[in-house]
């Protein structure tokens, strides 16, 4: 057997049942692409890469919680805004690395996002969901006060740039293969397996030992880190933020997102990049207005003819 | 020996009162049945056991340990299964996923599936199973948590005649051969009464006459309590 | 001194009862559906705005309004039709609960931005109906426009009454909202119900755009900050109880005005503080039935 067959074949020994290794290439493949477009097509490219990662973390850290364990957030907004606050107050405040700063506000954000997102565990859907926009709108105010309309900018520090845009952009490529791997074991470990069953039958669960509140509490910590993460990020690779990250069609597009492309990790995945791409693009040739109802339109087709995803589509194709 | 004692447990709902004064011991290795009509109390008295409901008043001891006020999944850990009246399985995950999600391993619930005749296709899916085999498979996921005691709610209920008698076998062998101390919350008086030691008949939240199977089928109380007020 | 605090309560009382209709309407939706209508603040929005074009067309001040509540009405009653397929118009389970929301939430982000495109982000103001000054004690006075929004409000929820205890369309909602088995049993259509129903409901939210829209102003992010307090305003007054939304209302422009007086700046954020430690707290109301979601 040649040396790369055992490789894999041994590499796929460590896999439980539930992964495999065509999934983890996908991850890998996706990486490279964003390589070889970032060489292909250097300048705009590049800014439409990163917005890309920014949305996937974003899109990814919804479906974590709507898909995987079964809670709706209408202001995931709020866990994205704040990593983006926190990562440019840390930095216009202490000057660290950016990218140490990133995840600052990454953790910054999981805090935040978890706390108030774990105190509205006990409420039913409909309050849930209200409950985190209502959050959402706490902050686009309170932000709207503080910094107004400006927001923060920043990037030239001792008038040198913080960071070159190709530093940035590997950083973020990083940071997205480290977290879709991350997210894609997590998904699929035993532990993984409990929440879907959470998520299946959250009483009998509990009756099994799971305990349930805990649980949904620690995935509310790790998707807001994760939508940190991207607010964090997208705030560093434009060098700004400001309240409108707290709107609620901010909020909107991480469900858009995920809605569209299916509730899967790569269904997410794909609905970010594809809607990421058409946000990035068509505004050039229509307006950002017309965009985002392009957005709400196709969710609310998608909801109605095919609620399963663009995901869903392909598998039928497939069949 | 005295596995399973709940002492004065009251309970109740806004005006209702749904457990007064509830005081009873389960022998370990035993079969407890628990009876009586609609209303009674007996699966909110599996609730109180099970931690899914806090009473009022009174204590739950298990193994000498009181669990009155832990959580469901801890309760569940220290050795306590459940199956439900309407089954609960994950139908979102298969069958084998659905017992080792307890954290049994494969070839142990491989095992316990093939005893409940549920091993012909592990890997299907649970939404698909018959209302039979979800009820075979709640009890089997109970299992494989390796309980001590096993709360079984009405068991019976909505099975057909023959499925009955596959259920009266299993039920029978997880004490058996299994060695598990059940509880069976039942409606099914005959079939309860063919594998219990002991029978609890409930009324009105109250435990009113425990006893052997034949003492308690002789007994005027159970008529009174089935057919009249006490 | 105190007089400015007890105009601005004057203020917020009105501010509240405006509200309060939009949050009837809210109400009533839910106890219909058993969902939460989470594009009623687009329907406030398309109030205003429909106000505000309606005005640029030079309709005369009353037909104005007239016409902003039956378009509104028409509107929804299509967009629920076009949107929302008919077996998710009335369900417990929450997992279709959740996707009537989320295509609800499409819905109102579509509508935002089809405003932005119309008109623009600007905040537009729509001319009063009436102008110059009402005393009421003392030397509070409140405006003119303030005071007809207010006595129209109150003349509405009269309307409302009748409407729900009186007429059988009314005992039609009444029964349907509290037992659907029965009251489909008794030979309701549910189709007029449940369709009906929803056009009154953000017909609701869209008179209190109109009539805020001329107090204050409107714009194409505005709607968000009024669902989230009708929605607190239906929890506080109970789901279903319409009457509970006219009281919770009250309470909320009271609220808000005394916290508006003490915190200008802030106020926003103090009172939705304050709307979500009560979505935290109380969510079963203090009136009126919840409907539980297994």
């Amino acid at each position: 057997m040649s040396a790369f067959k055992k490789l894999t074949k041994a590499g796929s020994r460590l896999l439980n049942k539930n992964q495999d290794q065509y999934s983890i290439a996908g991850i890998l493949a996706i990486g490279l692409a964003f390589l070889v477009i970032y060489f292909l097509l250097p300048g705009y490219a590049t800014y439409i890469l990163m917005s890309m990662i920014a949305y996937i973390l974003f899109a990814v850290s919804w479906g974590l919680l709507y898909n995987f364990s079964g809670q709706l957030s209408l202001g995931q907004a709020m866990p994205f805004g704040i990593g983006g606050f926190i990562s440019a107050i840390v930095f216009v405040v202490f000057h660290l690395n950016p990218f140490l700063c990133t995840f600052v506000g990454a953790l910054g954000g999981a805090g935040v996002g978890g706390s108030i997102g774990a105190s509205t565990l006990k409420l039913k859907p409909a309050y849930q969901g209200i409950a985190l926009l209502v959050f959402s709108q706490i902050f686009y105010w309170l932000f709207l006060i503080w910094y107004g309309e400006e927001g923060i900018s920043f990037g030239i520090y001792h008038g040198v740039m913080i960071a070159s845009i190709s530093q940035i952009f590997y950083f973020g490529l990083i940071i997205l293969i480290i977290s879709l791997l991350l997210l894609y074991f997590f998904e699929t470990s035993k532990l993984g397996v409990k929440f879907k069953a959470i998520k299946g039958d959250p009483v009998a669960a509990e009756a099994i030992g799971i305990p349930v509140i805990k649980y949904k509490i620690i995935i509310f910590y790790i998707s807001s880190f994760f939508a940190a993460l991207g607010g964090a990020f997208y705030a560093l690779y434009t060098f700004h933020v400001d309240f409108s990250t707290f709107l609620v069609s901010n909020s909107f597009l991480s469900i858009a997102m995920s809605i569209v492309g299916g509730p899967s990790l790569f269904g997410t995945l794909f609905g970010a990049v594809l809607l990421d791409f058409l946000i990035q693009t068509l505004p050039v040739y229509t307006s950002l207005a017309i965009t985002y109802l392009f957005y709400g339109i196709i969710t609310i087709l998608v909801l109605r003819f095919a609620p399963g995803g663009i995901e869903s589509l392909i598998k039928r194709l497939l069949k | 020996m005295v596995i399973l004692q709940v002492n004065g447990i009251s309970k109740r709902f806004g005006g209702v009162v749904a457990l007064s004064n509830v005081g009873t011991e389960v022998r370990e290795n035993s079969v407890f049945g628990l009876i009586g009509p609609n209303g009674a109390g007996k699966t909110t008295l599996l609730n109180v056991i099970n931690g899914f409901l806090k009473p009022d008043k009174g204590d739950v001891i298990f193994k000498g340990v009181k669990i009155t006020s832990k959580r469901p999944s801890k309760i569940a850990k220290m050795g306590i299964g459940r199956s439900f009246q309407i089954p609960r399985i994950f139908p979102n995950l298969s069958i084998i996923e659905n017992l080792t999600v307890t954290g049994a391993d494969e070839n142990n619930a491989k095992d316990i599936l093939a005893f409940f005749n549920l091993d012909k296709n592990v890997n299907e899916i649970g939404k698909s199973l018959s209302y039979g085999q979800r009820k075979s498979l709640d009890i089997a996921r109970a299992l494989s948590l390796n309980p001590s005691i096993m709360l079984l709610d009405e068991p019976f209920a909505g099975l057909d005649f023959s499925f009955i008698k596959k259920m009266l076998t299993y039920i029978e062998n997880l004490n058996k051969e299994y060695k598990k101390t059940l509880i069976i919350v039942e409606h099914h008086l005959e079939e309860l009464m063919s594998i219990t030691d002991n029978i609890g008949l409930m009324n009105f939240g109250q435990i009113v006459a425990v006893g052997r199977p034949e003492e308690i089928k002789k007994s005027e109380i159970i008529k009174n309590v089935y057919f009249g007020g006490i | 001194m105190l007089s400015g605090l007890i105009s601005s309560i004057f203020g917020g009382i009105t501010y509240g009862l405006i509200l309060s209709l939009m949050a009837a309407g809210l109400s009533l939706i839910y106890g219909i559906m058993k969902n939460v209508n989470t594009s009623h603040g687009a329907f406030y929005l398309i109030g205003g705005f429909l106000a505000y074009l309606f005005y640029a067309l030079h309709l005369p001040p009353i037909a104005n309004l007239i016409l902003v509540v039956l378009s509104t009405f028409f509107i929804g009653i299509g967009a629920l039709y076009l949107v929302i397929p008919k077996k998710l118009w009335v369900t417990l389970d929450p997992d279709e609960q959740n996707i009537v929301m989320i295509t609800f939430l499409a819905l109102a982000t579509v509508t935002e931005y089809i405003i932005l495109l119309i008109f623009g982000g600007a905040s537009v103001s729509i001319p009063s109906i009436f102008y110059g000054n009402v005393r009421i004690l003392g030397n509070i006075y409140l405006t003119a426009q303030v005071t007809f929004s207010s006595i129209l409000s109150l003349a509405v929820f009269i309307l409302l009454y009748l409407i729900l205890y009186k007429s059988k369309f009314g005992k039609g909602i009444r029964a349907y909202s509290q037992n659907r088995e029965l009251a489909l049993a008794a030979g309701i259509n549910e189709f007029i119900i449940v369709i009906f129903t929803f056009g009154i409901g953000v017909s609701l939210a869209a008179l209190s755009g109109s009539l805020l829209g001329s107090i204050f102003s409107v714009n194409s992010a505005s709607g968000w900050d009024e669902l989230v307090i009708a929605f607190v305003i239906v929890t506080f007054g109970g789901i279903g109880n319409v009457f509970g939304s006219l009281i919770g209302g009250l309470v909320y422009g009271l609220v808000y005005s005394i916290v508006l007086y003490y915190y200008p700046s802030y106020a926003i954020v103090a009172v939705l503080l304050i709307i979500y430690l009560i979505l935290l707290i109380r969510p079963s109301g203090i009136l009126g039935k919840v409907y539980e979601r297994v």
